[in-house]
Protein backbone atom coordinates (compact mmCIF):
# COMPACT_ATOMS: atom_id res chain seq x y z
CA UNK A 1 0.00 0.00 0.00
CA UNK A 2 2.86 2.29 0.94
CA UNK A 3 4.68 1.45 -2.33
CA UNK A 4 1.59 2.32 -4.32
CA UNK A 5 1.38 5.64 -2.49
CA UNK A 6 5.00 6.44 -3.39
CA UNK A 7 4.46 5.45 -6.99
CA UNK A 8 1.41 7.72 -7.22
CA UNK A 9 3.44 10.54 -5.69
CA UNK A 10 6.29 10.06 -8.17
CA UNK A 11 3.89 9.83 -11.14
CA UNK A 12 2.16 13.03 -10.03
CA UNK A 13 5.53 14.75 -9.61
CA UNK A 14 6.66 13.69 -13.11
CA UNK A 15 3.32 14.79 -14.58
CA UNK A 16 3.65 18.24 -12.93
CA UNK A 17 7.28 18.67 -14.05
CA UNK A 18 6.43 17.70 -17.64
CA UNK A 19 3.42 20.04 -17.59
CA UNK A 20 5.53 22.95 -16.30
CA UNK A 21 8.19 22.22 -18.93
CA UNK A 22 5.66 22.13 -21.78
CA UNK A 23 3.89 25.34 -20.79
CA UNK A 24 7.02 27.27 -19.77
CA UNK A 25 8.04 27.65 -23.42
CA UNK A 26 11.71 27.09 -22.61
CA UNK A 27 12.26 24.35 -25.21
CA UNK A 28 13.95 25.95 -28.27
CA UNK A 29 11.81 25.36 -31.37
CA UNK A 30 13.97 27.23 -33.90
CA UNK A 31 15.27 25.09 -36.75
CA UNK A 32 18.72 26.58 -36.17
CA UNK A 33 19.04 25.00 -32.71
CA UNK A 34 19.50 21.20 -32.86
CA UNK A 35 17.52 18.90 -30.58
CA UNK A 36 19.31 17.43 -27.62
CA UNK A 37 20.43 13.84 -28.12
CA UNK A 38 17.53 12.31 -26.22
CA UNK A 39 14.86 14.22 -28.16
CA UNK A 40 16.62 13.51 -31.45
CA UNK A 41 16.85 9.81 -30.71
CA UNK A 42 13.23 9.69 -29.60
CA UNK A 43 11.87 11.46 -32.69
CA UNK A 44 14.13 9.55 -35.06
CA UNK A 45 13.21 6.20 -33.56
CA UNK A 46 9.48 6.95 -33.58
CA UNK A 47 9.74 8.10 -37.21
CA UNK A 48 11.73 5.12 -38.46
CA UNK A 49 9.62 2.56 -36.61
CA UNK A 50 6.44 4.16 -37.88
CA UNK A 51 7.60 4.19 -41.51
CA UNK A 52 8.85 0.62 -41.25
CA UNK A 53 5.55 -0.52 -39.84
CA UNK A 54 3.37 1.42 -42.28
CA UNK A 55 5.30 0.44 -45.40
CA UNK A 56 5.74 -3.25 -44.57
CA UNK A 57 3.06 -4.60 -46.90
CA UNK A 58 3.68 -2.38 -49.90
CA UNK A 59 4.30 -4.48 -53.03
CA UNK A 60 7.18 -3.07 -55.07
CA UNK A 61 6.65 -3.21 -58.86
CA UNK A 62 9.57 -3.77 -61.27
CA UNK A 63 11.50 -0.50 -61.25
CA UNK A 64 14.30 -1.19 -63.74
CA UNK A 65 12.42 0.53 -66.50
CA UNK A 66 13.61 3.33 -68.77
CA UNK A 67 10.11 4.79 -69.09
CA UNK A 68 9.81 5.15 -65.32
CA UNK A 69 13.14 6.97 -65.21
CA UNK A 70 11.96 9.41 -67.87
CA UNK A 71 8.83 10.21 -65.85
CA UNK A 72 10.47 10.23 -62.42
CA UNK A 73 13.56 12.22 -63.40
CA UNK A 74 11.86 15.48 -64.41
CA UNK A 75 9.52 15.23 -61.40
CA UNK A 76 12.50 14.82 -59.06
CA UNK A 77 14.23 17.80 -60.63
CA UNK A 78 11.13 19.97 -60.27
CA UNK A 79 9.93 18.94 -56.85
CA UNK A 80 12.76 17.43 -54.81
CA UNK A 81 16.13 18.77 -55.91
CA UNK A 82 16.00 21.97 -53.87
CA UNK A 83 16.18 19.95 -50.65
CA UNK A 84 17.55 16.56 -51.71
CA UNK A 85 20.23 17.84 -54.12
CA UNK A 86 21.70 16.29 -57.28
CA UNK A 87 25.05 14.98 -58.52
CA UNK A 88 27.75 17.59 -58.04
CA UNK A 89 25.76 19.62 -55.53
CA UNK A 90 26.50 19.20 -51.84
CA UNK A 91 24.24 21.83 -50.32
CA UNK A 92 21.49 24.37 -50.96
CA UNK A 93 19.69 27.01 -48.91
CA UNK A 94 17.01 24.43 -48.13
CA UNK A 95 19.38 21.61 -47.23
CA UNK A 96 21.25 23.96 -44.88
CA UNK A 97 18.18 25.61 -43.37
CA UNK A 98 15.87 22.66 -42.79
CA UNK A 99 16.01 20.71 -39.55
CA UNK A 100 16.28 17.80 -39.52
CA UNK A 101 18.50 18.20 -42.59
CA UNK A 102 17.00 16.45 -45.64
CA UNK A 103 19.10 13.54 -46.90
CA UNK A 104 21.28 14.11 -49.95
CA UNK A 105 19.63 11.56 -52.21
CA UNK A 106 22.37 11.76 -54.81
CA UNK A 107 24.39 9.71 -52.35
CA UNK A 108 23.82 6.11 -51.31
CA UNK A 109 21.78 5.49 -48.13
CA UNK A 110 24.83 4.48 -46.13
CA UNK A 111 26.59 7.70 -47.19
CA UNK A 112 23.90 10.25 -46.39
CA UNK A 113 23.34 8.95 -42.87
CA UNK A 114 19.54 8.61 -43.02
CA UNK A 115 19.43 4.88 -43.34
CA UNK A 116 19.47 4.29 -39.55
CA UNK A 117 21.48 1.10 -40.01
CA UNK A 118 22.64 1.59 -43.60
CA UNK A 119 21.93 -1.91 -44.84
CA UNK A 120 18.49 -1.91 -46.38
CA UNK A 121 18.04 -4.01 -49.48
CA UNK A 122 16.73 -2.22 -52.60
CA UNK A 123 13.21 -3.53 -52.07
CA UNK A 124 13.01 -2.26 -48.48
CA UNK A 125 14.50 1.02 -49.58
CA UNK A 126 11.99 1.40 -52.45
CA UNK A 127 9.07 0.58 -50.17
CA UNK A 128 10.25 3.17 -47.68
CA UNK A 129 10.80 5.85 -50.34
CA UNK A 130 7.37 5.22 -51.85
CA UNK A 131 5.68 5.59 -48.48
CA UNK A 132 7.57 8.77 -47.59
CA UNK A 133 6.87 10.42 -50.97
CA UNK A 134 3.21 9.49 -50.78
CA UNK A 135 2.55 10.40 -47.15
CA UNK A 136 5.28 12.88 -46.25
CA UNK A 137 6.72 13.23 -42.75
CA UNK A 138 5.20 15.41 -40.08
CA UNK A 139 7.15 18.50 -38.93
CA UNK A 140 10.09 17.76 -41.18
CA UNK A 141 9.40 19.83 -44.30
CA UNK A 142 8.67 16.67 -46.31
CA UNK A 143 5.23 17.10 -47.94
CA UNK A 144 2.78 14.33 -48.81
CA UNK A 145 2.72 14.09 -52.61
CA UNK A 146 -0.01 11.44 -52.53
CA UNK A 147 -2.95 13.83 -52.72
CA UNK A 148 -1.66 15.37 -55.97
CA UNK A 149 0.23 12.50 -57.61
CA UNK A 150 -1.02 9.03 -58.49
CA UNK A 151 0.85 5.92 -57.39
CA UNK A 152 2.32 5.21 -60.82
CA UNK A 153 3.95 8.62 -60.82
CA UNK A 154 5.29 8.14 -57.29
CA UNK A 155 6.76 4.76 -58.27
CA UNK A 156 8.47 6.52 -61.19
CA UNK A 157 10.13 8.86 -58.70
CA UNK A 158 11.19 5.87 -56.62
CA UNK A 159 12.67 4.22 -59.72
CA UNK A 160 14.65 7.38 -60.39
CA UNK A 161 15.78 7.62 -56.75
CA UNK A 162 17.13 4.08 -56.92
CA UNK A 163 19.40 5.09 -59.82
CA UNK A 164 20.23 8.61 -58.66
CA UNK A 165 23.34 7.81 -56.56
CA UNK A 166 24.98 6.22 -59.62
CA UNK A 167 24.25 9.06 -62.05
CA UNK A 168 26.85 11.48 -63.35
CA UNK A 169 25.95 15.14 -63.78
CA UNK A 170 25.51 14.67 -67.56
CA UNK A 171 23.30 11.63 -67.12
CA UNK A 172 21.26 13.53 -64.55
CA UNK A 173 20.77 16.47 -66.90
CA UNK A 174 19.57 14.29 -69.77
CA UNK A 175 17.20 12.22 -67.65
CA UNK A 176 15.67 15.18 -65.83
CA UNK A 177 15.34 17.72 -68.64
CA UNK A 178 11.66 18.42 -69.07
CA UNK A 179 11.21 19.69 -72.57
CA UNK A 180 7.91 20.29 -74.36
CA UNK A 181 7.60 16.62 -75.31
CA UNK A 182 7.13 15.46 -71.72
CA UNK A 183 5.13 18.22 -70.14
CA UNK A 184 1.78 16.76 -71.09
CA UNK A 185 -0.35 15.46 -68.18
CA UNK A 186 0.00 11.74 -67.54
CA UNK A 187 -2.06 11.18 -64.44
CA UNK B 1 -21.90 43.03 -49.14
CA UNK B 2 -22.65 41.16 -52.34
CA UNK B 3 -19.51 42.62 -53.90
CA UNK B 4 -17.35 41.26 -51.06
CA UNK B 5 -18.97 37.83 -51.37
CA UNK B 6 -18.31 37.80 -55.12
CA UNK B 7 -14.67 38.83 -54.61
CA UNK B 8 -14.13 36.17 -51.95
CA UNK B 9 -15.76 33.55 -54.18
CA UNK B 10 -13.60 34.51 -57.16
CA UNK B 11 -10.40 34.50 -55.10
CA UNK B 12 -11.29 31.10 -53.61
CA UNK B 13 -12.01 29.71 -57.11
CA UNK B 14 -8.70 30.96 -58.48
CA UNK B 15 -6.84 29.49 -55.49
CA UNK B 16 -8.63 26.15 -55.79
CA UNK B 17 -7.89 25.96 -59.52
CA UNK B 18 -4.22 26.76 -59.12
CA UNK B 19 -3.68 24.30 -56.27
CA UNK B 20 -5.39 21.47 -58.12
CA UNK B 21 -3.09 21.96 -61.11
CA UNK B 22 0.05 22.73 -59.16
CA UNK B 23 1.77 19.45 -59.91
CA UNK B 24 0.50 18.80 -63.36
CA UNK B 25 3.66 18.34 -65.49
CA UNK B 26 2.34 20.87 -68.01
CA UNK B 27 2.69 23.49 -65.28
CA UNK B 28 6.43 23.00 -65.47
CA UNK B 29 6.61 23.98 -69.12
CA UNK B 30 8.02 27.38 -68.24
CA UNK B 31 11.04 25.57 -66.77
CA UNK B 32 11.47 23.54 -69.95
CA UNK B 33 15.05 22.57 -70.61
CA UNK B 34 16.55 20.63 -73.48
CA UNK B 35 18.53 17.50 -72.68
CA UNK B 36 22.18 18.05 -73.49
CA UNK B 37 22.55 14.95 -75.61
CA UNK B 38 25.90 15.99 -77.00
CA UNK B 39 27.32 15.00 -73.60
CA UNK B 40 26.73 11.36 -74.55
CA UNK B 41 29.61 11.67 -77.00
CA UNK B 42 32.06 12.22 -74.18
CA UNK B 43 30.89 9.32 -72.06
CA UNK B 44 33.01 6.22 -71.72
CA UNK B 45 31.16 3.92 -74.08
CA UNK B 46 33.19 0.88 -73.13
CA UNK B 47 31.49 1.00 -69.73
CA UNK B 48 28.00 1.44 -71.15
CA UNK B 49 25.53 -1.39 -71.11
CA UNK B 50 22.74 -0.98 -73.67
CA UNK B 51 20.43 -3.02 -71.45
CA UNK B 52 20.96 -0.67 -68.52
CA UNK B 53 17.69 1.24 -67.90
CA UNK B 54 19.64 4.49 -67.41
CA UNK B 55 21.35 4.05 -70.76
CA UNK B 56 18.08 3.08 -72.46
CA UNK B 57 16.30 6.08 -70.95
CA UNK B 58 19.03 8.43 -72.13
CA UNK B 59 18.90 7.03 -75.66
CA UNK B 60 15.12 7.28 -75.71
CA UNK B 61 15.24 10.84 -74.50
CA UNK B 62 17.86 11.89 -77.02
CA UNK B 63 16.18 10.11 -79.90
CA UNK B 64 12.92 11.87 -79.14
CA UNK B 65 14.67 15.19 -79.53
CA UNK B 66 14.62 16.86 -82.93
CA UNK B 67 18.12 16.31 -84.37
CA UNK B 68 18.46 19.86 -85.65
CA UNK B 69 17.71 21.26 -82.21
CA UNK B 70 19.94 19.33 -79.90
CA UNK B 71 22.19 17.14 -81.97
CA UNK B 72 24.13 17.53 -85.12
CA UNK B 73 23.30 14.93 -87.74
CA UNK B 74 26.45 12.97 -87.06
CA UNK B 75 25.67 12.82 -83.34
CA UNK B 76 22.30 11.10 -83.63
CA UNK B 77 22.25 8.03 -81.41
CA UNK B 78 20.52 4.98 -82.81
CA UNK B 79 18.96 2.39 -80.56
CA UNK B 80 20.11 -1.24 -80.88
CA UNK B 81 16.69 -2.07 -82.36
CA UNK B 82 17.36 0.39 -85.15
CA UNK B 83 20.63 -1.21 -86.04
CA UNK B 84 22.73 1.27 -84.14
CA UNK B 85 24.86 0.72 -81.11
CA UNK B 86 26.20 2.79 -78.30
CA UNK B 87 29.36 3.52 -80.22
CA UNK B 88 27.35 5.35 -82.90
CA UNK B 89 27.53 8.41 -80.70
CA UNK B 90 31.25 8.03 -80.37
CA UNK B 91 32.11 8.90 -83.92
Amino acid sequence: MKTLKYLMLIATGVFVVVGVFIYSGIYPMGADVPHNKLTYWLLETVREQSIENASRDIAVPPLDDAELLLVGGPDYNDMCVACHLKPGKTQSDMSIGLYPAPPNLSKREDEHGHADNGHRDPEQSSRRQFWIIKHGIKASGMPAWGPTHDEQRIWAMVAFLQKLPELTLDQYQILTARDESNTSPHH
Amino acid sequence: MKKIQTTVFLLASVFAMSSSQAHDPSMHAEKAEKPKCEAMKNMDHSKMDVKDPVMMAMMKKCMSEKPDESLHNEDVVKSPEEGGDVKAADQ
